[in-house]
């Protein structure tokens, strides 16, 4: 960003030092058309006008188009992948249970905690980092991180190349020799992207894995996970994908979906964004249509098909957020535990609901302290153990 | 993290390579900031935005030309602008934005700098929409009818269908979301927006 603009931004901010605000003075010294873009910048009405204007614009549709006439490939709808977090967006508030009415909440200082915000925080906690363990056919584990970059292996007739957090299989031209199977696994505290030999892209979150032939071979493409991965498969009509895990098989077209096994969810759910995929349970299931999630419950209740998920909240992971939305103190500490490699330890119950919007890149302690701003609960850190104090 | 592309290096390299997550990111960093430009010139937001769509797609027939971000932004300023004049001529709009139009095509030795003042000032106006397009979804459609386009309670309510309560609350809810937002910050408000909202919270 050039220098003025961030200038002008910190001024509407009422962020400027005085020596920045000299130079934003001789910048306006300079020209008229200076000083009037700044009046214009300082007036409500005139800006409103102008955000009134970009309000109605079809950037989604206008979006669409250009990748219909770019690509010759029907348009396509996507989640706001990029919702811009640029500015670090973060907000938290609380829904009183029941009513849902918003509380306004002035003065924090009106209730008295025994001790101060540092006094409980001793540590903080770092977020989740680019890591895994790659598992080859032999047996032999692999740690990858960023120090593990280049081409790390070969199984069979592919090479496996690591970078950036993300796992690439290539196949070679030649011909397969035998089926050989690697597991991609994500710790606590980790998260990891992975591309197969087909080009089909998997992303996983904590706490996860994904086991895959190096090389695909039969009919089908099959690959089994635990945990929590965002899959965009590889179309490919007469090799159909399906993704197995102990409860559940979803089989898949060409496609972009969500999976949530965690075994401490109280129910394992599938979200589909686009294209077609099939939710099989023992004898039982469901096809999903774009914008479905399946809810498959711990205690064998048949598959539940709804039809409006927050997308947002269930790509939130792949995106860089955490998302919550009228979301239990339970939930919420439940990913950050996965996410912070933390323990928790609860010493009061809180019945209030959350709702938040924070970028996952941010240490334990700034989304603990955004959920204190509620003043309806808080909490103390020491080393790896965050507990839940009112 | 918040988005694949963490600088405009590996954000080109992807727009190259023809990813869908880098095009769309390019893509709306300049779509609306673009329109604006536009509009300022045709004077017609629904022209413009076709003005822009087709500049896009020519940038993204010559993606491997640019060697830098700023090359495409420049290639794509340019072309909306002789596009927008373009389409202004052939319609004979000067009416309304006839000083502006003077301004932009005959002040030759100026132009290039009438060009920088204005790409800066609908980029400056695109930062401000996007910090309030960063509120959660109910609230940020309440905050705009009412803020941006001026909408009463009553009004609101009967457009999104939700009851006049419900329009209060969120009203109240996007006030409080900024005022966190800025705590967080530790920063004292956004002159401009703080003013919109004070004067609304009332």
């Amino acid at each position: 960003m050039e220098p003025i603009k961030s200038l002008l931004l910190k001024h509407l901010r009422a962020q400027t030092t005085p020596e920045e605000q000299t130079v934003i003075e001789a910048w306006l010294a300079a020209s008229k058309a200076n000083q009037e873009l700044f009046a214009e910048l300082n007036d409500p009405d005139l800006v409103a006008r102008s955000l009134e204007k970009m309000d109605l614009l079809h950037e989604d549709q206008v979006w669409q188009r250009l990748q219909a006439n770019t690509t010759g490939k029907p348009p396509v709808h996507r989640v706001h992948f990029l919702r811009r977090y640029g500015w670090a967006a973060a907000a938290v508030f609380f829904v009183l249970l029941g009513t849902g009415a918003w509380w306004i909440l002035h003065n924090p200082e009106q209730k008295q905690i025994a001790l101060t915000q540092q006094q409980r925080f001793r540590n903080d906690v770092p977020p989740a980092k680019n890591e895994a363990v790659l598992t080859l056919a032999g047996g032999q584990k692999i740690v990858l991180d960023s120090a593990s970059n280049g081409t790390i292996t070969r199984q069979g007739n592919t090479t496996i190349r690591n970078g950036n957090g993300q796992l690439v299989y290539n196949e070679l031209h030649e011909k397969p020799t035998e089926l050989l199977y690697n597991t991609l696994a994500t710790g606590r505290g980790s998260q990891y992207q992975l591309i197969l030999p087909d080009g089909s892209k998997v992303w996983l979150n904590a706490a996860s894995s994904i086991t895959y032939p190096t090389t695909f071979a039969g009919a089908e493409r099959k690959v089994a996970v635990t945990g929590e991965a965002y899959f965009e498969i590889a179309g490919d009509k007469s090799h159909p994908f399906v993704v197995q895990n102990k409860e559940v098989s979803i089989q898949v077209l060409g496609t972009s979906f969500n999976v949530n096994t965690y075994d401490d969810e109280d129910a394992l759910r599938t979200t589909l964004l686009e294209g077609s995929v099939k939710v099989v349970k023992d004898h039982n299931s469901s096809i999903l249509h774009p914008g479905q999630q399946a809810i498959l419950s711990r205690n064998n209740t048949p598959i539940k098909v709804i039809d409006h998920p927050d997308i947002d909240e269930v790509m939130a992971w792949k995106n860089g957020v955490f998302r919550f939305n009228d979301a239990t103190i339970e939930s919420i500490m439940r990913e950050m535990t996965r996410w912070y490699d933390v323990e928790v330890v609860y010493e009061a119950r809180i019945s209030q609901h959350f709702i938040a919007d924070v970028p996952r890149d941010v240490p334990a302690s700034e989304l603990l302290k955004l959920l204190e701003l509620t003043d309806q609960v808080h909490f103390k850190i020491e080393g790896k153990k965050i507990t839940v104090i009112r | 993290m918040a988005s694949p592309y963490i600088d405009d290096t590996t954000l080109l390299t992807g727009f190259h390579q023809r990813e869908t997550l880098a095009e769309k990111q390019v893509f709306q960093k300049y779509f609306k900031p673009l329109c604006l430009y536009s509009e300022n010139i045709t004077g017609q937001l629904d022209a413009s935005e076709d003005i822009v769509a087709e500049s896009f797609e020519k940038a993204w027939s010559r993606r491997q030309e640019f060697q830098t971000l700023e090359n495409l932004k420049a290639f794509l300023y340019r072309i909306v602008r002789n596009a927008s004049l373009n389409y202004t001529e052939s319609q004979k709009l000067h009416r309304t934005h006839h000083e502006k139009l003077r301004y932009l095509s005959h002040n030759e030795p100026e132009q290039g700098e009438a060009m920088e003042q204005e790409i800066l000032r609908v980029e400056l106006l695109h930062e401000i929409y996007q910090e309030i397009e960063n509120l959660p979804e109910r609230c940020g459609q309440v905050f705009k009818l009412l803020f941006i386009h001026n909408l009463t309670t009553d009004q609101i309510a009967a457009r999104l269908s939700i009851n006049v309560q419900t329009v209060r609350t969120q009203k109240a809810r996007a006030i409080q979301l900024i005022k966190i937002e800025l705590l967080r910050k530790n920063q004292i408000p956004a002159t401009l927006l703080f003013a919109i909202l004070l004067e609304y919270a009332r």
